[in-house]
């Protein structure tokens, strides 16, 4: 616990280090650091969302986690679910909300869910480390539909980079008017809620983390861990997916080019600061949703640019998964005799 | 087109032959395309802030070295997952370089080298890149099979108690490694600096995960890694000369690196399974 306080604290070291070299009044730009979500129901709104979209990611990490992978494709995973969900929203009717809504979002989840499939099926038979393939998919994949929202799929008249927007019937229901909270935010705690329960109150979670622990063991006690190497990073992946749909049916109404970026590295940041304990997912999606906002109100006068995010990120990764021994000071030892 | 090949294997060759180095020690360097950044980039910033040509690559390498040191010590030291770390490192530099960018340069555009007018022509000479990577080839083969510090290195890999029982922490040797990755993968950013004059943001367009594909085709032997350096430059510049240089579109380009490595794991994770069950 206490080398996750320090690299919080370390990572917002490093932002006032930034804000004080850069900012032309320090003083405000700090307290809108600390601050700036809370200053205004838009700014709020943006806190819950955020905060919302990494429990969901982040509950996908825990699950792949539990299960001994490691889901570092999240980035591609949530790309491919955003860009499948507002093409299939194109085609959905418009009189129907109720019922297109859900079925984008669910398309967009499957969208994600192909990557993590993938991954899965070459772990289960070639035995490739999910860890490494699921990156390298997501790697690909991202480089692929960036040059198709910026090509053939582009919105002419827009002047993002984007696809053709939803019609606005099928946006999702506000919560505030006017700002990026909606509807189905209010259903994401249950998911880590969920996923708690599976993990500790059902013999399939029982097998699952079992097969985390220690794979030979649950073979040897007759557990199918073949299965346990396909389906929980598919799950997982498909949890990302659904992120990037809810990021085009609720914020961005359409697939804008990078419009998902930073929801696969932060939602294992969020993993990774909550231990990967489903239930301490929601505190520390909070915290890092709070860390995000503030640097993203605290810059927006700065001349620290967008990419100081990946500044943090890997800080935060560094930091929390190379935990720091106590014993030994010196670097060069010679080993015990 | 000569000359682009033979930068492109140089710079391919040094990163590989860094990344050679880690694997055997048992470490693999993640982070080569990170430190391939942060050597073009420290190489362009020490340039135009009035360091000379030679200065400036020394001043690039001593940066990637430290870097890579601290790096090395904070991972192998921790016990970490290498992989985590190493995305970690490249996220940290990729957002570092564009961080300091705009402060020094009041923006996250090209930074152009000031003297290269100057040297262009000794730096930009085919013979020099040919030089280069026949040296630093023949020296990492013979120091890795032919010196007692190479033998110590693959032993920290592959057999890290016969090190601890002649009294040598397998720990010590990995993070020299890793520094040594981290320095050559960096040497190989500076010179792409060089080559087109310039820093340009993402310039390390994913050749550091290309390097680690050489890694492996070359089996980590730097005489592997070099020649399978010179096949991937070849077919890399026929491609695109062939085709001619627009009809690729730079973007879909950027996605292949990806693919071609995760097919190639793929395949040798596929025959060694196969073998294994016969």
């Amino acid at each position: 616990m206490k080398h996750k306080l320090s690299a919080i604290a370390a990572a917002y070291l490093l932002i006032l280090l930034l804000l004080f070299l850069t900012a032309g009044s320090p003083a405000k730009s700090v307290f809108r650091l600390f601050f700036g979500p809370f200053l205004s129901g838009y700014a709020f709104a943006n806190l819950l969302n955020t905060a919302g979209l990494l429990v969901l990611t982040a509950s996908g990490i825990v699950l792949a986690f539990q299960s001994g992978e490691f889901n570092l494709g999240g980035e591609g995973q949530a790309y491919a679910g955003a860009l499948t969900s507002a093409l299939t929203a194109l085609v959905l009717p418009s009189f129907l909300p109720g019922v297109s809504i859900p079925i984008y979002l669910i398309a967009g989840g499957l969208g994600g869910m192909i990557l993590g499939l993938v991954s899965g099926l070459l772990k289960r038979y070639t035995g490739t480390s999910v860890l490494i393939s699921s990156y390298l998919l997501s790697g690909g994949v991202i480089a692929i539909i960036h040059f198709l929202v910026a090509g053939s799929l582009r919105e002419e008249a827009s002047y993002l980079l984007s696809t053709t927007p939803l019609a606005p019937e099928l946006r999702i229901p506000r919560l505030i008017p006017g700002t990026n909270s909606h509807l189905a935010l209010l259903l994401v705690p249950l998911v880590p809620l969920g996923l708690w329960f599976f993990l500790t109150r059902t013999v399939q979670g029982y097998e699952l983390r079992l097969k985390g622990l220690n794979r030979n063991f649950a073979a040897y006690g007759g557990i199918s861990t073949g299965a346990y190497d396909l389906w929980p990073i598919t799950a997982s992946a498909f949890l990302h997916g659904f992120a990037g749909a809810l990021v085009v049916g609720g914020n961005h109404f359409a697939c804008l080019q990078g419009g998902t970026a930073g929801l696969g590295w932060n939602g294992i940041g969020v993993a990774l600061i909550g231990g990967n304990h489903p239930l301490f997912v929601l505190p520390a999606a909070l915290f890092i949703g709070m860390l995000l906002e503030g640097i993203e109100s605290a810059t927006l006068f700065s001349r620290i640019p967008m990419e100081t995010g990946f500044l943090i990120q890997g800080l935060l990764f560094l930091l929390i998964s190379g935990k720091a021994r106590k014993h030994g000071g010196r670097v060069f030892r010679r080993s015990k005799k | 087109m000569t000359n682009q090949v033979l930068t492109l294997w140089t710079v391919l060759t040094l990163a590989g032959i860094g990344g050679a180095f880690s694997n055997r020690a048992g470490v693999l360097n993640i982070a080569l395309e990170g430190f391939l950044l942060l050597g073009a980039f420290s190489m362009t910033a020490a340039e135009t802030l009035g360091l000379g040509f030679i200065g400036a690559v020394l001043f690039a390498l001593i940066t990637c070295a430290g870097a890579g040191f601290a790096w090395a010590v904070w991972s192998v030291r921790s016990r970490g997952n290498i992989f985590i770390l190493g995305l970690g490192m490249n996220l940290l530099i990729a957002g570092g370089v564009t961080t300091l960018s705009s402060l020094l340069y009041g923006g996250k555009g090209v930074v152009q080298l000031s003297r290269l007018a100057l040297h262009g022509h000794l730096v930009l000479s085919p013979w020099l890149n040919l030089a280069i990577v026949m040296v630093t080839t023949a020296a990492a083969w013979l120091f890795l099979f032919r010196t007692p510090w190479g033998i110590h290195l693959r032993a920290a890999g592959s057999c890290p108690g016969m090190l601890s029982g002649r009294h040598i922490n397998p720990d010590t040797t990995r993070i020299l490694a890793l520094t040594l990755s981290a320095a050559l993968a960096g040497a190989a950013g500076a010179l792409l600096a060089l080559r087109i004059g310039a820093f340009v943001p993402n310039m390390s367009a994913n050749r550091g995960w290309i390097a680690l594909v050489l890694v492996f085709i070359g089996a980590s032997n730097p005489l592997g890694v070099a020649a399978a350096a010179l096949i991937y430059s070849c077919a890399e510049l026929f491609t695109t000369g062939i085709q001619g240089s627009t009809s690729i579109p730079g973007q879909l380009a950027l996605a292949l690196p990806y693919f071609i490595t995760a097919a190639f794991l793929v395949a040798v994770n596929a025959v060694n399974r196969l073998k294994s069950k016969e």
